[in-house]
């Protein structure tokens, strides 16, 4: 089965060549336009001076790294925390369902970043504003798909639970709760994309470190070479943290068929 | 009360909030003995095995499920679905050790590998489900029924989704499991032939207004007995039988 799904999209070595080609692709046509002088160097910097930007902030871009990863770890894990406690209380017990959905399903289409207003109000520039607000956004989208998840779970896995004649309380721990998790994968995934976006967000509007607070004052001074390394580095960080929970679920869904194509 | 019954069902009706599904419907399986159930889709034949199982209580009546000493208070813990029902995320011995969940030793572990290698899994119980064919995969939901419990069966249409060629092989060691130990249990199934190939007698079942058994037709042993791929007249005679109470 698996050597099926291999043979259509390609061995995990062609797959890493072919996405090479893609970036290098991407670099080579930013080279030539920035380095020709097609674009100017103030709306398009080349390579080599977003490269110098790197020099330029020196030790301090470090600390813009780790205080936008540590407010991304802090504010998705404390909105796992609550997205997965809301989720799995909304389905054990029906009383909670109804009270919640409400307000999950009307906060819903409100994007989150319409709270930065709220939030400054509230929290001023504290940290503890900024890791609310990245939790707020997380814990929603979570929420949701923890309910789907367990949604999902086949009734012939519940009915044969019962058969065996397992408590509530078991049913939920052997059966629904692991038949579940490679529902989770791809909520989990975009979670972490608002997770981070609104990290970004809460540096723009006040931070001392954080990549958003290096993008901002770049602004002012207008270095774009400084904005563009910004930006490929917030790029570069979303990818590696993806790629851990995409880890993370590979291995938990090893027994997942559905999994196997999407596994890298 | 027969000291020889399995399975008694005196009376038992069920409904849907107001949908009635049957009335009232009594049976008596003698211990060691297989029923087939037949009828209509929506004729209750899973909402008897549900009963029996346990999962749902009768709106009127009531089941006896015998254990080996006369008492009668139990339900009935082994049974096959049609559906994949296996454990995706657990080894194949752990998906057959799954029902002795609280208490799983080495003694039990041997047992459960002794019933996979009688179903013929002794090289798969490391694998995971999506790693099987559909027929092993039912394989093992026999294995994991078999272990469940010692002295019942239920299956719901267990051959329903096998292509022709597995189907008649799971009926040939589902015969060869009953011979190696028999146990009481009912079949439900919409294929005649698959009843008289594998039971000891056919339950119709009608559907609507009064539903519930319309007839009972014994099946002699021979049969079984002559194997799976027996062409007799019999057996001919014995499912145009079934057909024409089905259509009663």
């Amino acid at each position: 089965m698996i050597k099926k799904y291999d043979s259509v999209l390609g061995s995990t070595g062609k797959k890493s060549t072919i996405s090479l080609i893609g970036v290098s692709a991407m670099i080579i046509i930013w080279s030539i336009l920035s380095f020709a002088g097609i674009v100017s160097p103030l709306l398009l910097p080349s390579p080599l001076r977003v490269l110098m930007a790197v020099k330029d902030i020196g030790i301090d871009l470090l600390g813009h790294l780790v205080a936008t990863s540590i407010r991304i770890i802090a504010g998705y894990s404390l909105g796992v925390l609550i997205g997965v406690i809301t989720g799995v209380l909304m389905q054990y017990n029906r009383r909670v369902f109804l009270l919640v959905d409400g307000i999950v399903e009307t906060s819903r289409p409100v994007p989150p970043v319409a709270l930065v207003p709220f939030f400054i109000l509230w929290f001023g520039f504290t940290e503890f504003g900024k890791i609310l607000l990245v939790t707020s956004g997380t814990a929603l989208i979570i929420t949701i798909t923890i309910v789907e998840a367990f949604e999902r779970v086949p009734a012939s896995l519940i009915r044969w639970g019962l058969v065996v004649g397992l408590s509530r309380r078991e049913l939920f721990r052997l059966i629904i709760l692991p038949a579940a998790i490679p529902e989770m994968r791809a909520g989990f995934r975009i979670a972490l994309g608002v997770a981070i976006t609104l990290v970004v967000v809460s540096e723009f509007m006040g931070a001392t470190y954080g990549m958003g607070y290096l993008i901002n004052v770049s602004k002012v001074t207008l270095s774009t070479a400084s904005i563009l390394l910004g930006i490929i580095l917030i790029g570069w960080m979303s990818w590696a943290f993806d790629k851990f929970l995409r880890y993370f679920f590979s291995k938990k869904c090893a027994w997942d068929i559905r999994a196997k194509g999407a596994m890298l | 009360m027969n000291p020889q019954a399995g399975i008694v069902i005196d009376n038992v009706g069920f409904s849907y909030g107001d949908n009635k599904v049957f009335e009232s419907v009594s049976l008596e399986v003698p211990k060691g003995e297989v029923w087939a159930l037949l009828g209509r889709s929506g004729c209750g034949k899973t909402t008897l095995l549900h009963i029996l199982a346990g999962i749902f209580q009768p709106t009127r009546g009531s089941v006896n499920i015998y254990g080996p000493n006369g008492q009668a208070n139990r339900r009935i813990k082994g049974m096959v679905f049609q559906d994949d029902s296996l454990l995706g995320w657990l080894f194949v011995i752990d998906n057959v050790l799954f029902p002795l969940h609280r208490k799983t030793d080495e003694k039990r572990r041997d047992y459960a590998v002794e019933i996979l290698t009688s179903v013929g899994l002794s090289e798969n119980m490391s694998d995971y489900p999506f790693k099987l064919s559909a027929g092993m995969r039912k394989r093992v939901e026999f294995a994991r029924a078999i272990i469940a419990d010692e002295d019942y069966i239920l299956a719901d249409e267990p051959f329903g989704t096998l292509d022709a060629l597995t189907r008649r092989d799971l009926w040939q060691l589902w015969n060869q499991l009953r011979v190696k130990r028999p146990r009481t249990g009912i079949l439900a199934t919409h294929d005649p032939e698959e009843a008289v190939r594998l039971c000891d007698a056919v339950v119709t079942m009608r559907k609507g207004n009064p539903g519930g058994v319309s007839k009972i037709i014994r099946i002699p042993q021979e049969l079984r007995s002559r194997g799976i791929d027996n062409e007799s007249d019999e057996i001919h005679r014995m499912k145009s039988e079934i057909i024409q109470s089905l259509g009663e």
